[in-house]
């Protein structure tokens, strides 16, 4: 098939492009954010639309968007079977997990948050975040690599400078507004990627001669079971083992877990199901691209170093499509992989602002710790481009990663419902587990190292949980935590209000002052836990203690 | 070519639609956070107290909630991947199935506009959210 010669100048313009157009919108959340607890958990405030159409553009990844057209290329319908399912499953699979963990955990930030209470034990946690910003750094380099790949094939752009225009991008715009930010891009993001992409497929349908032609190619191209659902062969190629790890990674990924915190209570349940069940469509649409390539004869040489994961952007701009078209496609790309960053980018900030600093400096004063959150997002930027430039291969760093996942699903399940999980069931049921799995995966047994990793790890779990006699863990436990970064920013609000009411106690635990803005905003205040109420200066009248809250006022 | 001139006529109006709910509910928030007003989920306090005290949407967690919500799942996660195999066999059986699935990609972004119309209308009708 002929290229469409496209100057690498209209590349650059799309990515530029769109990151003004991200930026814009950042701008405008800006002011939303006043404080860390706004910029990592969006003040608990998301509704049902921002919540469902932020989750699907999250979920989709470069990977649903190219991954699903290399694996109906490479399997044929089958491919598309075990890629899809399991994806959009992953998704409505939260749905018990979050509902559990946020009724029993209410004010939470992070899962590794969840599992330091949960166990007490430093191994248990401090492995639990070294997991969960190893998978945030990889969400990270899959969707930078998604970006770059793109890129190379349709515009023969140079990776670095695609890296660095990217980074810059994102960086810039996700520094502004963390999850709100997130949020609001994510939501128009799956408009740009839903819509376009179907009238994409379409066009590109009718110019390759239309289902009819592409679906008997496809029956008649050897191997001859390209249509075959439920081929054995791509179920042990890769299709268990992704479907596991991808069913981990929704519930072992801070990114959910950041949403099933900041979403409003009686949301949550429709958010997950909606846009897992509504995430379906996509790789299913821009899967066709990868049958298309098949009944064209596209060959693995044609896509050269990008192997079968390019296979989507060819049959793009190999077909002679109109110039706009193969621009939008590329929008949609790029909006997958922007929205899936900036997605991380705002999980891997709240690890670093609850898990890391507020952990190491407790007092730390509200404008350092906001300052600190978002330079997180500024070196996660830089380690993802120096990987992505180290010329991995996309389709195995995706496998991999998914696969070290998998080992999450019996351990942190298991923390959630069962009451006799123990701190050091959790470490070595991961530990053991990937120790027996990942060599038996790089030997080359694909299907039994899944099983050996499942496997090792929920008989560890359950069987050291058991041996360890512990008392079983109680779970209203959680339910008194409080939440760090709250009581930081309203304790910022209440000093910035009143300083002359400050007890002494409250002003040696917190001797920086932040920006204080909450007060001419009018946000929700607090004294210093067992302050006396009294009738306030300043228009703030107080109410009565409430449980193991902070006392709360009001400004009149 | 004429599915994708259809496609590209719905695709038009539900993207008109989808920014116009986009917009609208993200400057109602914006609004609401700027001048702190307590919105409908503050209220929701089990004392219906909620809004004097300036309680944050955390605050209305109750077990209750969460319990009424998980109702039904199985079927609806079954229901789910019955229909996605459903339309991966019928895609490998017939190409007319073909023209399916980009439409229902425009269902995703339907999807999200029912959302916001949700969230419009519990307001509207001062339920809590």
């Amino acid at each position: 098939m002929p290229a469409t010669h496209l100057s690498g100048a209209v590349g650059i313009a799309i990515m530029l492009g769109l990151g003004v157009f991200m930026l814009f919108i950042a701008a405008s959340v800006r002011a939303m954010v006043r404080n860390t607890h706004d910029f990592v958990i969006a003040g608990r405030r998301i509704g049902l639309g921002f919540g469902v159409g932020s989750v699907i553009a999250v979920w989709t990844w470069s990977m649903a968007v190219m991954l699903s057209s290399a694996e109906a290329y490479t399997w044929g319908t089958s491919g598309l079977l075990w890629f899809i399912v399991p994806n959009g499953l992953a998704v409505v699979a939260m749905v018990p997990f979050a509902l559990k963990l946020r009724s029993r955990m209410p004010k939470g930030y992070t899962i590794v948050e969840f599992v330091r209470a949960r166990f007490s034990s430093r191994a248990a946690s401090g492995l639990m975040l070294a997991a969960m910003i190893f998978g945030g750094l990889c969400e990270v380099f899959i969707n930078l690599f998604g970006v770059v790949l793109v890129m190379g094939v349709v515009f023969h752009l140079n990776a670095t400078t695609v890296l660095l225009i990217t980074l810059a991008i994102i960086t810039v715009y996700s520094y502004f507004g963390g999850l709100w930010t997130s949020a609001v891009t994510a939501t128009f993001t799956t408009l740009m990627i839903t819509v376009p992409a179907a009238i994409i497929v379409l066009y590109v349908l009718a110019k390759a001669g239309g289902p009819g032609y592409v679906f008997s190619h496809v029956k008649a191209a050897p191997p001859d079971n390209r249509t075959e659902l439920f081929l054995p062969a791509a179920a042990s190629g890769f299709g268990i083992s992704l479907a596991l790890g991808l069913l981990a990674s929704t519930m072992a990924d801070q990114t959910f877990w950041q949403k099933a915190w900041a979403i409003r209570p009686k949301n949550l349940n429709r958010t997950f199901l909606w846009a897992g069940l509504w995430f379906y469509p996509i790789p299913l649409t821009l899967g066709l691209l990868g049958l298309i390539a098949t009944a064209h004869g596209v060959t693995l040489a044609d896509l050269g170093s990008y192997g079968a994961g390019g296979v989507g952007p060819y049959v793009v701009s190999h077909l002679g499509l109109p110039v706009v078209l193969i621009a939008a496609y590329v929008l949609v790309i790029c909006n997958a992989c922007y929205s899936s960053i900036d997605g991380a980018f705002s999980a891997l900030s709240s690890l670093v602002a609850v898990d890391i600093v507020k952990r190491v400096r407790p007092n730390i004063a509200e404008k350092k710790l906001i300052r600190l959150t978002k330079f997180s997002i500024l070196v996660a930027g830089v380690i993802g481009a120096l990987v992505v430039s180290s010329g991995i291969n996309y389709v195995n760093l995706v496998n991999l990663v998914f696969f070290i996942k998998a080992v999450l699903i019996f351990p942190l399940g298991l923390a959630i419902f069962w009451r006799r999980m123990t701190g050091n069931a959790f470490v070595a049921s991961i530990v053991l587990g990937v120790a027996v799995g990942l060599p038996l995966r790089e030997t080359g047994h694909s299907l039994l190292s899944i099983v050996a990793l499942e496997g090792v790890s929920g008989l560890v779990a359950v069987v050291v949980s058991l041996l360890g006699r512990r008392e079983p863990f109680d779970y209203t436990a959680l339910q008194q935590r409080s939440a760090a970064l709250e009581e930081q920013a309203v304790s910022v609000g209440v000093r910035a209000a009143v300083p002359q009411h400050a007890g002494a106690a409250f002003a040696a635990g917190n001797q920086a002052v932040g920006h204080g803005n909450g007060a001419s905003l009018g946000v929700l205040v607090a004294d210093p836990p067992g302050a006396a109420p009294a009738p306030q200066p300043g228009g703030i009248r107080p109410l009565p203690s409430t449980g193991t809250q902070p006392w709360r006022g009001e400004f009149q | 070519m004429i599915a994708f001139y259809i496609a590209l006529t719905v695709g038009s109006v539900v993207a008109v639609t989808y920014i116009t709910l986009v917009l609208s509910a993200f400057f109602r928030v914006r609004r609401s956070l700027a001048s702190a007003q307590p919105d409908l989920a503050d209220a929701d306090t089990s004392n219906g107290a909620g809004a004097q005290r300036g309680h944050t949407a955390a605050d209305g967690d109750t077990p209750d909630v969460y319990q009424q919500q998980g109702r039904n799942f199985a079927w609806k996660a079954g229901g789910g991947v019955v229909v996605s195999t459903g339309l991966l066999a019928a895609i490998s059986l017939t190409p007319s199935a073909w023209y399916i699935l980009p439409f229902l990609g425009i269902g995703s972004s339907l999807a999200v506009i029912t959302a916001f119309l949700v969230d419009r209308r519990r307001e509207r009708t001062g339920e809590v959210i």
